[in-house]
């Protein structure tokens, strides 16, 4: 248990920092890109590509980071009001549709980064799966989020973690 | 009849506390699943919905907004705008309104603006014997100035929604705007004098001099992205970008509030901010193909020739409807989810993209504070620590303000289309 605990810990702070280095160097991609433009002259191709590339995993990977804080836009004024055993339902409910949307999303962007494996993006002469791999590693970061949340309505332990 | 479905699980799933972007993702997988669509459209469309250059604006845009926070700027904003109004009664609340303004033409998002100055604004109404509750509603009327103000993050997704011009739809929405302001000081002004909310002493000039020098830097900004969009040599997500490398040298480098050191601190609050509205357009694009496939905007097109004879009827009801779900729905998601069933009606009309944008924004600003669920309401009850029912009441005749706004930028087309169409 506290190997799990540890184990999450980690990856939170790994999460944290690619999310920061990845808005940082999308910042200075796009800077770059007008310096190079209007003062060299020399516009790079391939660095509008890189920023949306970025923008994708940034989406993806902190999805899953909000995730778990509980950060997303969302109504809770209803749900609040309602006695605890109608909430707890409510939220089993509501987190098992989620769950398996993510799962949805694991599986259909599985699908496309071995589709897409052999593709090339025209700019940065990578493989278009990079793309679709955002979706595959944040979904399986998502859905393990989810279990957790589910394992605690379960478990029957306080849930207004869950509320906020 | 599957649209109808399609509505009911994601009204349902939000009323159960299912975070908004994930109820619409649950209910196109719903609807993907009955019809036997292949499921995998649901990671191919939203991968692609975030595919959109204009886009990248928004998390620079967020960014500048950020900067400016912590670098002191929200506080020189206030010093102008108490500068020049704080001395006439219900003064305080005129600075809460011009302040909001000026800083929302900085960070451009509703709750940002919201939350940044609330938490200064409030606790010095209160102070000066206002009552909390209208100190909230008035906060919460005030964030969603961010919108119509450029560079307003709303109308950069709108445009690259509806495919109308960002630059044009940044500049349309400045009159509304200033008019929403007004309105807003008028209603405050009025409502001051009755329950005895006083001024204070007025500045000299000296004073006014020396707010106005300190807040100019930053007032530049919104003048150098306009200006860099509307001339034409960058693009909105170069103007926002080259917004953060300026609030970036002001804070840090001029006014010396922020370390380099609290930088990814600072990037880190940006992902906060941003992700949820990426995550929201993301799945918002897969709803969109549903209702394209499903024949929507033709629908609604014959519906609206059958019951509204002309543009004006047409845009009130579109009003109507837009002011019901704007209560409960999240405004970035209307965006992309309305847009593109209505901008065909729209130009079947013959109605400027233009004025529909902005009547639509203000329309959603409107929701944003309409109990029993408007967010900025919500958050600027949440700062002043009134119950939500309470600033519900008080909100009202700002509302009532704000719906004549509404119905000015309706029914005069040219508050909107007058700026876009001589400087452009």
């Amino acid at each position: 248990m506290t190997l799990m605990l540890t184990l999450k810990g980690i990856v939170i702070q790994i999460l944290r920092w690619c999310l920061t280095i990845m808005i940082l160097g999308m910042t200075l991609l796009i800077l770059g890109q007008i310096f190079w433009r209007y003062v060299i002259e020399a516009p790079f191709v391939w660095s509008e590509e890189l920023s949306l590339l970025l923008m994708t995993w940034i989406t993806f990977l902190g999805s899953a980071l909000l995730l778990m804080r509980q950060e997303h836009l969302g109504i809770e004024v209803f749900v609040e009001k309602l006695p605890e055993p109608a909430a707890r339902l409510c939220l089993l409910v509501g987190q098992t549709l989620v769950l398996i949307f993510c799962l949805c999303l694991t599986y259909g962007a599985w699908i496309l980064v071995e589709k897409t494996r052999n593709s090339i993006t025209p700019g940065l002469q990578i493989s278009v799966a990079w793309q679709y791999a955002s979706g595959l590693v944040g979904g399986i970061l998502m859905s393990v989020v989810t279990i957790e949340k589910l394992a605690l309505i379960l478990s029957g332990r306080d849930i207004s973690v869950l509320q906020k | 009849m599957m649209t109808a479905f399609l509505f009911a699980t994601l009204l349902l799933l939000i009323f159960i506390n299912v975070p908004i972007a994930f109820a619409i993702g649950v209910a196109c997988m719903g609807y993907l699943w009955i019809e036997g669509i292949n499921i995998v459209l649901v990671a191919q469309r939203m991968t692609q919905g975030l595919h959109s250059y204009p886009f990248l604006a928004l998390p620079m845009f967020v960014f500048a907004g950020v900067l400016m926070e912590h670098g002191g700027i929200t506080r020189r904003m206030m010093r102008l705008a108490n500068a020049m109004i704080g001395h006439i009664a219900g003064g305080l609340a005129g600075v809460t309104v011009v302040g909001s303004a000026l800083f929302g033409a900085l960070s451009g998002s509703a709750i940002g603006d919201t939350a940044a100055i609330g938490s200064i604004m409030i606790p010095a109404m209160k102070a000066k014997r206002y009552a909390a509750s209208f100190a909230a509603a008035l906060q919460g009327c005030c964030g969603v100035l961010a919108s119509l103000i450029p560079p307003s993050l709303t109308m950069v997704i709108l445009g690259a929604t509806g495919n109308i011009s960002i630059a044009g739809l940044l500049l349309a929405g400045l009159v509304p705007g200033i008019l929403m302001s007004l309105s807003l000081i008028a209603i405050s002004v009025v409502i001051s004098r009755r329950r005895g909310y006083g001024g204070g002493d007025m500045a000299d000039l000296r004073e006014l001099t020396l707010a106005f020098l300190g807040a100019l830097p930053p007032l530049l900004l919104p003048v150098i992205i306009l200006g860099g969009i509307i001339l034409g040599i960058v693009t909105v997500t170069e103007a926002a970008v080259l917004a953060v490398a300026y609030a970036f040298i002001l804070s840090v480098v001029v006014y010396r509030e922020v370390r380099v050191s609290a930088l990814p601190e600072i990037a880190f609050q940006v992902v906060r901010i941003t992700v949820p509205v990426l995550l929201i357009i993301s799945v918002s694009y897969l709803f969109a193909w549903i209702i394209t496939t499903e024949r929507v905007p033709q629908q609604l097109t014959e519906f609206f020739a059958s019951v509204a004879p002309t543009a004006i009827i047409f845009l009130l009801l579109v009003n109507l409807l837009l002011l019901m779900v704007g209560t409960f729905m999240e405004s970035n998601a209307l965006i992309i989810i309305l847009i593109p069933i209505l901008m065909p009606v729209v130009h079947a009309y013959d109605i400027d993209p233009l004025h529909f944008g902005v009547m639509f924004v203000v329309n959603l600003c409107i929701g944003a504070n309409t109990p029993p669920l408007g967010v900025t309401l919500m958050t600027a009850s949440r700062i002043a620590e009134v119950p939500f029912a309470q600033t519900s009441r008080a909100v009202m005749p700002f509302l009532g303000a704000m719906v004549v706004v509404l119905l000015l930028t309706i029914f005069f087309p040219s508050l909107s289309t007058f700026l876009p169409s001589v400087l452009m």
